[in-house]
């Protein structure tokens, strides 16, 4: 069984699926402890339901429905923002009016098309196993930028994060800083959506970033803490996947979520 | 001796109501003002709009003699807000949070290098708690909290310190040293100070200025001349004046 599972590895698919879901699952995890901190969590929830209207009109409009999605969900946070800023709306508000809009849309071109209802199932639950050579470029090469950005940023993204009002005060502009973040998440939840699929892509936020904030011990420990149990999870959920020949994306975030509570069990335990 | 801040007119409202009424007044160097007011006058609104945090409807503000809106010498303003606005999950040490202060200094990439640890040991030190350095800021009591924050505040030695409410969360002794801290750095380094409270008997012990404020400018001047004045015996009758002045010193 040992021999057949390593064979298995020397796939090409596997190998792409192994490094394609690593890369995303670091940017997610660093990405989502900025958003868990400002109570921004489902954003995720609400842009890749965005992802799912614009991945529909991609196979509609039969262009890759990647490409269509990058700017539609990254115009789409910038309204969740604005929203947020101009019609004075809590941001879980704003999230559920974009998010709403997004399904909409979705559900309406399936209705019209009646022919890509498969496709668009593979984009609900990820199919990381099938992430081809195009895509694992774009991935790496978007993920490549997110993380210089971020490395570039991450003062202003801590300053504003940690107290947006004394941010302003520090001369940071914290309106640009925002929407750096949003368009960063945007990138993000869009590549996301091949690992673990638009029913999980906030999973991907949110649970490494919930585990590292029950260990860390400062800013860029939890930073490493949180891509740490994002790559791990990413790794065993998928040799759980091909082992017990379940859906990746569930086995992922299953993984994610065991690492959570055993955070949990060991800062209880020590503190 | 030139302006540190400049406030012309200024005028505010919230919701079609007036918070600010075309409030006027200048502080220079080594001023020590104890903003005041009774609840809802405008007192936390008036530093919001010197700082840019809030819109105004009318007037205009300068720091240092730049105009607000072109200001970009934010190494120069020292703030601590009345409620830390902050998680108390945040990962965040004590040495990250005060580090925050000097990213005023710094260019895109803002990045901390030897020189500001040292920085911020010694603003730690300075309000004496060092030793809690790689404590996480959700771990500490709020007085503590308090004092990191001022601190963060501290750390780019400002010129001119804006402090809203900064004693309430501090028991007593703790609050003494505090006002000792913010004194010698007025009376030493002659940086400029705009505290924000709501007790005017202890203000008097600290602040040589008042500016009295409901919605509009009550009084601005000399502590000693405000409880001289016969115009504020007027408005607030002399039993009121004299416990506002019984501790001036």
């Amino acid at each position: 069984m040992i021999m057949d599972f390593l064979s298995v590895l020397q796939f090409a698919f596997v190998q792409r699926a192994f490094l394609g879901g690593c890369v995303i699952a670091v940017l997610c995890a660093i990405l989502g402890l900025f958003l868990v901190l400002r109570k921004m969590s489902l954003i995720g929830d609400g842009l890749s339901h965005v992802s799912f209207g614009a991945v529909a009109l991609g196979l509609l409009a039969n262009m890759s429905p990647l490409y269509v999605a990058l700017p539609l969900v990254v115009l789409a946070s910038f309204a969740i923002l604005k929203l947020t800023e101009k019609a004075r709306l809590y941001g879980d508000a704003a999230i559920g009016i974009v998010s709403a809009l997004g399904i909409a849309g979705g559900v309406i071109l399936a209705s019209v098309s009646r022919g890509f209802n498969v496709d668009l199932f593979s984009y609900l639950f990820g199919s990381i196993l099938s992430i081809g050579n195009e895509e694992l470029v774009l991935a790496v090469a978007l993920s490549a930028v997110v993380l210089v950005v971020v490395a570039v940023f991450y003062n202003d993204l801590l300053a504003v994060t940690f107290d947006e009002e004394y941010a302003r005060v520090s001369g940071i502009k914290t309106a640009r800083v925002n929407m750096l973040l949003m368009a960063l998440t945007a990138v993000t939840v869009v590549l996301a959506i091949r690992v673990v699929g638009i029913m999980l892509v906030s999973a991907l936020l949110i649970l490494p970033a919930a585990t590292a904030l029950q260990l860390a011990r400062g800013f860029k420990g939890a930073l490493l803490i949180s891509a740490l149990a994002a790559v791990t999870a990413v790794i065993v959920g998928i040799c759980i996947s091909i082992v017990l020949d379940l859906p990746a994306g569930g086995a992922i975030v299953a993984v994610n979520l065991v690492f959570f509570l055993a955070a949990l069990g060991v800062k209880k335990a020590v503190g | 001796m030139s302006a540190v801040i400049t406030v012309e007119q200024l005028s505010a409202r919230y919701n079609s109501v007036d918070v600010l009424q075309e409030i006027s007044f200048e502080a220079s160097a080594g001023d020590y003002i104890g903003v005041v007011g009774p609840n809802g006058a405008g007192k936390t609104t008036l530093i919001k709009a010197m700082l840019g945090l809030v819109d105004i409807s009318g007037g205009s503000v300068k720091l240092f003699g730049e105009k607000l809106q072109c200001f970009s010498q934010w190494h120069k303003v020292g703030y601590l807000p009345q409620r830390a606005n902050f998680s108390l999950l945040f990962p965040a040490s004590v040495k990250e949070i005060v580090g925050l202060g000097l990213l005023t200094q710094k260019r895109t990439p803002k990045r901390l290098g030897s020189g500001d640890e040292a920085l911020i040991d010694e603003a730690l030190e300075l309000l004496g708690i060092g030793s809690l350095r790689k404590k996480l800021i959700g771990e500490l009591s709020g007085g503590q909290q308090q004092r990191v924050l001022l601190a963060r505040a501290l750390v780019a030695k400002p010129e001119v310190l804006f402090l809203d409410e900064p004693t309430a969360a501090l028991d007593p002794q703790i609050r003494e040293s505090f006002f000792d801290t913010i004194r010698a750095l007025n009376q030493d380094a002659r940086v400029a100070v705009l505290l924000v409270t709501h007790d005017l008997g202890e203000i008097g012990q600290h602040a040589a200025k008042l500016l009295y404020v409901d919605k509009r400018v009550v009084f601005y001047g000399k502590f000693s001349d405000f409880c001289v004045s016969a115009e504020m015996t007027d408005y607030f009758g002399t039993h009121s004046q004299h416990l506002i002045c019984h501790q001036h010193r």
